[in-house]
């Protein structure tokens, strides 16, 4: 279900958003939501459930999707992005919604189209 | 995916003494757990979160005291035998009995619950809990045990452990036992089953609901328009924010956004919060909006 991320020359985003280092980092919780597996993925799913999500899990989620819409997330995390968000209605809606505000309306129209092409891949792909 | 169906008065009563003694403070705690049950669901991409959360909390139902028909569940067959639990439960009073400490029941079971490594993980659990209790000079109780040996357990509670814990214990408080590790590792197992029995695509329950997922049921220019109105909704301020943080040069996002956080004299993570909670609003708004012109978001 989690795979290991591969490894690639990206930067923390801790670093680059200039945070402080939180337990568990951004970097953690963005691969977290994209469902990379990560030492702390099961202290997450307890915190979760224990105390509520973090806020700073909404905050990443809207990211990645900007990220994707504006075509910035590496092809490493694309596929993984489209398998868990393009799978629930919930975040299509939020997808097409950040898309519009961002002026990507062709994103927005386009993306029916894309979850049905997925839809047509092999499973396991 | 298995489903065990609708959950009966009878296995909800039990679910609400599985939490404590008081049922309203029991029902509140089961709306919260089932909210951020069904969150959790949510963020590891499920489409029915909430169905998901309801699924976890019919199978630990059946699992609870009263139910006369043993689980034939496949998915559950146990490979974990309930005398694995008891095994390691003996494990553990014999090293209590060495290092001359007096462990009960409940912290027994906790702790064999949550081991499933070794022999030697296990007799360390007491070695620590021995060791912190004749420092302090306090006694081995359950919410003790709880916080000496946090962050010492494997991931999660086999959830076999209920039901051997159960029986050997039938006259037990069995909401003495902390409910997230156990909602957790019912939660791993449906999230398991739904990733391996669910194409990513395919949405074999309701075909309309499929066509209503994929096909946007919403007019882009419907959509337009409620979030043109949902935006003129907000404060000026926030309305500028929300125009400014997603209006930058390409490859500039980063430094765009900290100086706009400079100029507020915020915080760049004060702002994104700022930005996300605004979204949070944007989208509901907008999703009234249109259910307000009758179209489903």
């Amino acid at each position: 279900m989690a795979d290991e991320r591969p490894r690639r020359p990206l930067k923390s985003l801790n670093q680059e958003w200039n945070t402080e280092p939180d337990t568990p980092s951004e970097r953690t919780l963005r691969d977290y939501l994209l469902g990379w597996a990560t030492p702390q993925s099961d202290a997450i799913d307890a915190t979760i459930l224990a105390d509520g999500a973090s806020p700073m899990l909404d905050v990443i989620e809207d990211e990645l999707i900007e990220e994707y819409i504006t075509g910035e997330m590496s092809d490493a995390d694309r596929p993984r992005f489209e398998r868990r968000f393009l799978s629930s209605k919930q975040r299509l809606e939020k997808i097409r919604l950040s898309a519009m505000l961002l002026g990507r309306r062709d994103v927005a129209e386009g993306l029916s189209q894309r979850v049905a092409s997925l839809r047509q891949e092999p499973r396991g792909t | 995916m298995a489903n065990h169906g609708e959950m009966s008065p009878e296995d909800f009563e039990r679910l609400l003494q599985w939490l404590g003694p008081d049922r309203d403070l029991s029902t509140k705690k089961y709306v919260e757990l089932h909210a951020r049950l069904s969150r959790w669901f949510y963020f590891q991409g499920c489409r029915w979160p909430e169905d998901l959360a309801d699924e976890v909390w019919n199978r630990i139902a059946k699992k609870l005291p009263g139910f006369a028909t043993p689980d034939k569940d496949p998915v559950h067959a146990p490979n974990i035998q309930p005398l694995d639990l008891w095994t390691k439960v003996d494990i553990l009073r014999k090293k209590a009995e060495q290092e001359r400490v007096t462990l009960s029941p409940f912290v027994a079971v906790f702790i064999a619950s949550r081991i499933r490594s070794n022999v030697r993980k296990l007799e360390g659990a007491v070695i620590r809990l021995a060791a912190h209790s004749s420092l302090i000079g306090a006694e081995i109780t359950l919410p003790y045990a709880q916080q000496v040996l946090q962050g010492f357990f494997d991931s999660q509670l086999s959830e076999f452990a209920i039901e051997a814990f159960l029986e050997r214990f039938p006259n037990c408080s069995f909401h003495l036992l902390d409910p997230v590790p156990t909602l957790l590792g019912y939660a791993r197992n449906v999230l398991r089953e739904y990733w391996c029995e669910t194409t990513r695509f395919d949405y074999e329950r309701d075909p309309n609901e499929e066509v209503a997922r994929i096909n946007d049921t919403v007019p882009a220019e419907v959509r337009a328009l409620c979030l043109e109105l949902c935006l003129q909704r907000l404060d000026d301020n926030d309305r500028q924010l929300l125009r400014d943080y997603h209006k930058y040069e390409p490859g500039r996002k980063i430094e765009h956004r900290k100086a706009m956080a400079n100029a507020r004299q915020s915080t760049l993570n004060a702002i994104r919060l700022k930005v996300s909670r605004l979204m949070s609003s944007l989208r509901n708004c907008v999703k009234g909006c249109c259910r307000a012109r009758g179209l489903e978001v």
